[in-house]
């Protein structure tokens, strides 16, 4: 089953009714440890420009989140990161950051330089002697000493003049996740599943989850869910869900439009519903012919 | 991320934040490459030990992948200020090709619409601030998004990431099919047509009273319908019709689109001086001796040679004045039709005549000697042709087809059309088999219906088949369902232009997946509003997936079976 890890619980912000997840260590946790899969939606920072490959937020579906809340994995919070205006002191407590940031990013970069010169000084230096017996076979008259140029080549590393670098080549990071800090955090109201069709399909949804598969969204397929045996990406789905009422009358023509999906993606339609007694049931539909 | 300790009278939480080392890493992008999607799957989870080592790569790069931070030179962002108020970012300077497809421009200022400014920062070209801070992602997404439904910027996101250019939708194209067909709409003057569109008061979206920064909607080419117009408006214009092919209209039309070479333009220019101040008087056929006929020759070197930037800047108001000069009721056209009407009184004057020509004697020319001799030389034709007199043949129809059409009078052409086709339906033509349709069984069509093929067929169809452009949008009751459309949708395309879009590629309409399909009523009546042959997509969004439907007319040939 499922590795509870007695760390903190994962942060779930719902923004505009929609819960996200902000930060990229959560979401890989909510994958691993918890086999919710959920779905990425925004630009990737790697190659923001295609649509194959999505970045942090990670969306979760409602299901997903009650079921998160029943085992107590994430804490729902309400957005209390709406822009409020900041005090002086902390618009100079950033700029103080930008400007730290910044003379630390020129020490790092004239460091680098050194290194790279002292890795490539043999070179340097070479370089140097070519050039000055060009020139020396430019002006014969003068006469030279060979003793002296040896001195003349060697460099001095921390001597080497470096050109400033100017503040608009300094780095600075656009912040997916709000990096400031909040003073409290206030946790949402959570009223899913509601309608008897959202209870349905949360109670189908849990009884799959603890059962050991992975379950995402169905709508691709013409279905409610999709039960993967394993992590979606290393394995297709064996069931398409749909989720009907218990009592609700089926004609044989909505038998055959659910058979004909399955077969056609060759994947098993599993109908499933609720009784009385509050299990679930669930019927597969196997399309073959008769021959 | 390098941890530090947190500090908690600061706003910045330190352990969210790279520190310099880390971002100085990422000065080089150093991994452009994506996980490979799909790929090589398994059917069902054995307890190897390759599934679970396939299974730690991905994971592994996964978690490389979402952690990689958004490192930028300040250098290459562009810096914007979120003003909430009216929820639009102000753009500090523009940079970059996005300014070409995004944004507006309002009381000099730049301003970008909210999806636009968070795909922005998606992309790592955009860095909001708001009061002495810079915006996050994640607030973004909270404030940005407040009047923009969640699912309106994934699909505004998701058709921007792969190219297309996605603009908030516009209203419908006011132009007519025949209007683009001709390339009409390209032709003529923006700003007139907007000026004469307050006057009427067409439906436009996107009018607002209050002094927000507003996009000054030039609706491309919506122009306003020629047909819709009364006539002695369509004169004063400034469109090809009315001759507008002057040198002050040709250069002030839409950029690029009517580019006459400045030799043809004087040439025509000339052409219309000499059509100047004559009145032929009809009636009379005589000239009227008190006016003077001015052939200007091209008298050029006379008129003021303006230079090209001089006309670029006149613009509009040059035309203006042109235009008045000519007073169209007092130009008369010489009436050639009918030759044995000219009486000429007195003989023409020399100065009239080329030279070169001798001078006409005056003679009084016989109006009914040259009656006579019409006459006698089409008989001698005739006989030639026919074997005898024409005269004495009976020609005439078995009904009397003399009887004109009765005249229909409109104030605009579209009426015109509606009250001759009216008319045509009315006319009664004496018909010599008139007791074929006293009886219960009536003949299909009558002669003069037969125009064309489609015509008669129609008339085979006993349940006439719907047409989607019927133009039935009167029903009120359709405007509640309605469906609001999101976005035109335009290719990339290096010669778009913000300021005139032209007509959409696309059009996209937003529905969650939990909401209902559109029902046959609103989809028709999305379909008649608008009656361009632009596709309309439906994006329906469920839980971050997005998947795109549309609705197509298919109609059926009616068969024509021989025999």
């Amino acid at each position: 089953m499922c590795n509870m890890s007695a760390t903190k619980p994962i942060k779930v912000y719902l923004q505009n009714d929609k819960p996200l997840i902000w930060s990229s260590t959560d979401a890989v946790k909510i994958r691993e440890e918890w086999r919710i899969v959920g779905c990425l939606i925004g630009c990737l920072p790697r190659l923001p420009r295609q649509n194959n490959h999505l970045g942090l937020p990670l969306q979760l579906s409602k299901e997903e989140v009650t079921l998160l809340l029943e085992k107590g994995a994430i804490l729902l919070l309400n957005d209390a990161t709406g822009l409020k205006e900041p005090s002086e002191k902390e618009r100079e407590e950033f700029i103080e950051y930008r400007e730290a940031s910044y003379q630390s990013q020129v020490d790092l970069f004239r460091a680098e330089r050194k290194k790279e010169i002292y890795q490539n000084m043999a070179n340097i230096i070479e370089g140097k002697k070519a050039k000055a017996q060009k020139e020396e076979k430019k002006d014969s008259s003068e006469a030279t000493e060979p003793s002296e140029k040896e001195e003349d080549f060697s460099i001095d590393v921390d001597k080497v003049p470096i050109p400033p670098i100017p503040r608009k080549f300094s780095l600075v990071q656009i912040f997916t996740e709000s990096p400031y800090r909040l003073d409290q955090e206030i946790p949402a109201e959570w009223s899913h599943p509601e309608s008897k069709q959202e209870q349905l399909r949360y109670h189908v949804y849990r009884d799959l989850w603890n059962q050991g598969f992975f379950l995402s969204n169905g709508s691709k397929f013409g279905g409610d869910f999709l039960v993967y045996p394993g992590d979606p990406s290393r394995y297709h789905s064996h069931y398409i869900v749909i989720c009907i009422p218990h009592d609700k009358p089926m004609s044989a023509l909505d038998i055959v439009r659910m058979g004909r999906l399955g077969s056609n993606v060759r994947k098993t339609v599993l109908m499933c519903s609720q009784d009385c007694n509050q299990r679930i049931s669930y019927i597969s539909l196997q399309w073959s012919g008769i021959s | 991320m390098e941890s530090r300790k947190k500090k908690h009278e600061h706003i910045l939480s330190y352990e969210k934040i790279l520190c310099e080392e880390e971002l100085f890493k990422h000065r080089k992008p150093y991994d452009k490459t994506v996980p490979q999607r799909g790929g090589d799957k398994d059917f069902s989870p054995d307890d190897s030990w390759l599934q679970a080592k396939r299974l730690e790569k991905f994971y592994e790069e996964r978690k490389t992948v979402l952690a990689e931070p958004r490192v930028e030179r300040i250098g290459s962002l562009v810096t914007g200020e979120w003003n909430p108020d009216i929820q639009l970012v102000e753009l500090h300077k523009e940079m970059g090709k996005f300014w070409s497809t995004m944004g507006f421009t309002d009381k000099s200022k730049k301003w970008l619409y909210p999806e636009e400014a968070l795909f922005l920062m998606e992309t790592n070209t955009l860095e909001v601030w708001y009061k002495g801070l810079p915006v996050s992602i994640q607030q973004a997404y909270t404030e940005f998004l407040k009047n923009l439904k969640f699912e309106e910027y994934l699909v505004y996101a998701h058709l921007r990431r792969i190219g297309y250019v996605v603009l908030r939708h516009n209203g419908r194209l006011l132009s007519t099919k025949y209007e683009r067909m001709i390339k009409l709409d390209k032709h003529i003057n923006l700003k007139k047509r907007k000026m004469k569109m307050k006057q009427q008061s067409v439906f436009v979206e996107n009018v607002q009273q209050d002094s927000t920064p507003q996009k000054k909607v030039r609706l491309g080419n919506s122009t306003d319908s020629v047909e819709n117009c009364p006539v002695e408006m369509q004169v004063d214009r400034d469109t090809v019709t009315t001759g507008g092919l002057s040198r002050e209209n040709g250069k002030s039309c839409s950029q690029g689109s009517y580019q006459l070479s400045q030799r043809d333009r004087l040439n025509k220019d000339e052409c219309f001086r000499t059509i100047c101040k004559e009145s032929w008087n009809k009636k009379e056929g005589k000239i009227n001796q008190s006016e003077d006929i001015h052939f200007s020759r091209n008298k050029q070197t006379n008129v003021e040679r303006k230079t090209d930037s001089e006309y670029l800047n006149e613009g509009e108001n040059s035309k203006q004045t042109k235009c008045s000069e000519w007073n169209f009721e007092d130009i008369r056209f010489l009436d050639i039709g009918v030759p044995g009407d000219i009486q000429l009184k007195g003989g023409i004057s020399q100065k009239y005549l080329p030279k070169g020509i001798p001078p006409l004697s005056c003679e009084k020319i016989d109006k009914e000697q040259l009656k006579q001799k019409q006459k006698s030389q089409r008989r001698k034709e005739t006989e030639i042709r026919y074997g005898q007199d024409l005269d004495t043949m009976d020609l005439n129809f078995s009904c009397d087809v003399s009887q004109p059409v009765k005249k229909v009078s409109a104030s605009n052409w579209k009426e015109y059309k509606e009250r001759l086709l009216e008319s045509l339906e009315h006319n009664s033509f004496k018909s010599p088999v008139k007791h074929f349709w006293t009886d219960g069984v009536v003949p299909l069509i009558r002669p003069e219906e037969a125009i064309n093929t489609f015509s008669v067929l129609k008339k085979l169809q006993v349940i006439p088949q719907w047409e989607g452009n019927s133009g039935v949008t009167s029903n009120t009751d359709t405007k509640k369902d309605f469906p609001k459309v999101s976005y035109d949708v335009y290719k990339p395309d290096a010669k778009f232009r913000k300021s005139s879009p032209g007509v959409p590629d696309h059009r996209v309409c937003i529905v969650r997946s939990e909401e209902d399909p559109p029902s046959l009523s609103s989809i028709t009546s999305l379909y008649s509003y608008y009656d361009d042959e632009v596709p309309l997509h439906w994006a329906v969004v469920d839980d971050g997936e997005i998947a795109f439907y549309s609705f197509d007319n298919v109609s059926f040939p009616t068969q024509i079976f021989k025999g």
